[in-house]
């Protein structure tokens, strides 16, 4: 138990499972992914693979039996980004005692002999230690530290830093990806869509969900001259129990909101409205068809299923609008008449608007073409969350990354002069940081400075200098086990 | 007039490169000390002095300034011609991602006084506007998808800092592993670019972050899925996932030197593979509509 713990803690772990996921999501991109409304294993898989087989040729049961067109929906990616958030829990939970002991006890102080390494930047002041320790103290309060002093067997420790609440900034960041992640899982438990709603203009469809119906009263395409998309909208009436509830014009950016169930514009096509009475003259249907299927030769296809009389109509349009297609005539539509569970249709005619077609003791009318829109219909109430966790990743990330904490430990002993003041930090220095400790050294009233790299100050100036030191300190405060080793990152 | 000032950046752009790429060959006349340090290890401190080739990235530095005041010229008069933001088709966002990487550029040089990056930095920049001049200019009308005026504009303009400050991170990156082939003396010490790289990744990184979350936004807003593993966004996590690693592997693992260099070139390389997927995954950053 504890060896796992330790493994999740570990940053090489972190560091392998990262990369791995980075591995295979690329392998995703790569590879063409089974679209996610096909379920695995069904004929819709089989006929998929078939369709991309002419581009993998030999490869293809290669790459199926690898999982490569499932990558995302297979257990060994899941896997791999549950062993991610369990690492990434693990490392939260441990790391909140160590920062917030950092933030509201830091060590104060350091082993007085570390600050008399050779090159621990250092400055003499003609100042007693009092009085030295109160000007480090305003310089270091004046460049925005919080500064604690404590007074040790004559020697004054003081310890400062800057940004530290962005140490909590990592914290935010790791938990809001463990949080994102949950949502996610939630979500796809909890939501509900539907891909493929589709409804006629003019006609009234029931959804399977909250007893709603949705009504289209019109739909428009249009174009720009260069035949380009550019808008494509419709007006929907959400019924509740046939009474309206919402109503709006949707487009592709802008989705109709009702109580968190959402209609977005997906698609559309051709529809026929169609009339069908039987022998006494009775209507026994009449609304409109969508021909949203696809028949031989890519013509769209739509189907009327009348039970009372066992009989079912398909009505399928001429192929891309018309063009070249020999069998039905723009404007035309062809009715397919069949009888009970039969394959083989009592009719078939291709009729034009307005026409009539006698089958199976029934007047079939196809009264005009209209056009029928696809919606996606969605609701999934974990959304908020998602955007909750977002907000919460970039402000942690932001957080640490661009304010990152700053701590530096000084030491104020008696000196001949007056007093001497030294400062450590921990982990490499970067230019900001080595223009810091320099700008907070000549900031106080100084005698003369010891650091010894004082002769490039004119290059330190200029950024462009080398530091080492502060790995140094780390390394020696973990070998002596002072409490520099408590303070490192 | 747009194009004007095009043309303008792309040729002070490619002077730019010539000067920086002249500066960093013949920048052996700089002087370079070594300090060995008592106990320390030795530093390598490049004086600014006025070798001759300083004046070569002077001019360098002049000419891709203005390269980048007519780029931010041509971003508004575009802007102002097709009354949205320069990022709707491929040439706008190649422009503007040149004046990312330029933009991400100059900050760093202003920063931290390197010139000798500009001479991988901005001929990247110039290679960026080339390309988008190749490009016919002339407005395809956006599809549907793409009408969200808002979100269109936020999602690009922030990728634009994200990829690039990641190009410049590449930059430092790549000099960091070609050091040894063009002799030290010529480049900033190697904990500079060590940390120019991840100065600069500490930037891109949130903004990457945001780059996938405003596409996640968008694609909730126009499809009513905030995710999909559409290649193009699929593409832009591997992105972010290999800069998480560098972040992680540089500052606790210690990485230093050329295995987290080799990652930032690893991350430039996906950053590429992002914005060019369009190209060969075959438009499926679908921006549907119809079916
Ligand atoms: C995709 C997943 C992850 C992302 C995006 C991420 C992101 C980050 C970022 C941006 C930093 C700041 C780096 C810096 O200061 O330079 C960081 C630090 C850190 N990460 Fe992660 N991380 C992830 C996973 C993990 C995991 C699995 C672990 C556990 C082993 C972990 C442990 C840490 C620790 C200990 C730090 C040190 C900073 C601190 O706690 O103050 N991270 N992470």
């Amino acid at each position: 138990m504890t060896r796992l713990w330790q493994l999740l803690l570990s940053v090489r772990t972190a560091l392998v499972l990262i990369l791995l996921l980075t591995a295979v999501t690329f392998a995703g991109t790569m590879v063409i992914q089974l679209p996610a409304n096909i379920p695995l294993g069904s004929t819709d898989h089989v006929q998929w693979l078939e369709k991309v087989r002419p581009r993998f040729g030999m490869w293809t049961d290669l790459l199926a039996m690898a999982g490569l067109f499932t990558v995302f929906r297979a257990w060994w990616y899941q896997l791999l980004v549950v062993a991610l958030l369990l690492s990434v829990g693990a490392c939260s939970i441990h790391r909140w005692h160590v920062i917030t002991r950092e933030v509201f006890h830091p060590h104060v102080r350091v082993a007085p002999a570390l600050f008399d390494r050779p090159g621990t930047d250092a400055a003499d002041l003609a100042l007693d230690q009092r009085t030295a320790a109160d000007a480090l103290r305003r310089v270091l309060a004046g460049r925005g530290h919080r500064v604690i002093a404590e007074e040790r067997e004559g020697r004054i420790h003081v310890y400062a830093d800057r940004h530290r609440y962005a140490r909590f900034g990592s914290l935010i960041g790791h938990v809001s990806l463990v949080l994102l992640l949950a949502t996610a899982a939630l979500g796809s438990r909890v939501g509900w869509s539907d891909d493929g709603f589709v409804v006629p203009e003019g006609s009234t469809r029931e959804l399977a969900l909250d007893g709603l119906s949705v009504q289209v009263t019109s739909f428009a395409a249009e174009y720009y001259p260069t035949g380009q998309p550019k808008d494509f909208r419709s007006d929907l009436v959400i019924l509740s129990n046939g009474q309206e509830v919402s109503r709006k014009t949707i487009r592709v950016n802008d989705p109709l909101d009702h109580n968190g169930i959402r209609f977005y514009q997906s698609f559309f096509g051709p529809a026929a409205y169609l009339r069908v009475t039987d022998a006494a003259g009775r209507v026994v249907f009449e609304d409109g068809v969508a021909l949203a299927w696809r028949a031989e030769g890519e013509r769209p296809v739509g189907s009327v299923r009348l039970p009372e009389q066992d009989v079912t109509a398909y009505v399928i349009a001429p192929s891309a609008g018309g063009k070249g297609d020999a069998l039905i005539s723009p404007g035309e539509m062809r009715l397919e008449i069949y009888r009970g569970r039969s394959e083989t249709p009592v009719r078939m005619e291709t009729v034009a608007q307005g026409e009539d077609l006698w089958a199976a003791g029934l007047t079939f009318t196809f009264v005009r073409e209209k056009q029928f829109t696809g919606l996606r219909v969605a609701r999934d109430p974990t959304v908020p969350l998602i955007w909750l966790g977002s907000s919460l990743l970039v402000i942690g990330v932001t957080a640490v990354l661009c304010f990152p904490t700053r701590r530096l430990w000084a030491l104020v002993r008696p000196s001949a002069t007056g007093s001497r003041v030294a400062i450590l930090t921990v982990g490499r220095r970067d230019v900001g940081q080595t223009e810091e400790i320099a700008a907070i050294l000549s900031g106080l009233p100084r005698l003369e400075r010891t650091s010894p790299r004082s002769a490039d100050r004119g290059a330190r100036a200029a950024g462009r200098e080398d530091r080492r030191g502060g790995a140094e300190v780390e390394h020696l405060g973990r070998a002596s086990g002072s409490p520099a080793s408590a303070v490192e990152r | 007039m747009s194009q004007y000032s095009l043309v303008a950046a792309l040729i002070a752009l490619g002077l730019a490169s010539v000067f920086y790429v002249w500066q960093l060959l013949a920048r052996s006349g700089t002087r370079a000390a070594r300090v060995a340090t008592a106990g320390g290890p030795s530093l390598t401190v490049a004086l600014p002095t006025g070798a001759p080739a300083s004046g070569a990235a002077r001019y360098g530095t002049l000419l891709a300034a203005n390269g980048l005041a007519f780029l931010t010229l041509w971003m508004i008069l575009r802007s102002l011609y097709t009354g949205h933001g320069p990022f709707s088709n491929m040439h706008e966002f190649s422009a503007a991602f040149s004046w990312g990487i330029l933009a991400a550029y100059m900050a760093i040089e202003l920063r931290y006084r390197v010139r000798v990056l500009g001479a991988v930095v901005v001929p990247a920049a110039f290679g960026m506007l080339a390309y988008a001049s190749t490009i016919p200019a002339d407005q395809a009308p956006l599809v549907p998808a793409l009408q969200n005026n808002l979100l269109l504009t936020v999602h690009v303009a922030v990728s634009i800092v994200a990829y690039g400050t990641f190009a410049v991170a590449f930059g430092a990156a790549l000099l960091y592993l070609v050091r040894a082939r063009i002799g030290e003396e010529r480049l900033p010490s190697v904990a500079l670019l060590d940390e120019i790289g991840y100065r600069s990744v500490t930037i891109g990184f949130p903004f990457m972050a945001l780059v996938i979350i405003l596409g996640a936004l968008w694609a909730d807003v126009a499809w009513g899925r905030y995710w999909g593993w559409d290649p193009k966004e699929t593409a832009s996590l591997v992105t972010w996932l290999i800069y998480g690693a560098y972040l992680h592997a540089r500052t606790l693992r210690g990485w230093k030197g050329d295995r987290s260099a080799l990652l930032l070139v690893l991350g430039f390389a996906a950053v590429l593979f992002t914005y060019f997927g369009n190209l060969f995954f075959g438009g499926l950053h679908s921006y549907a509509g119809v079916t």
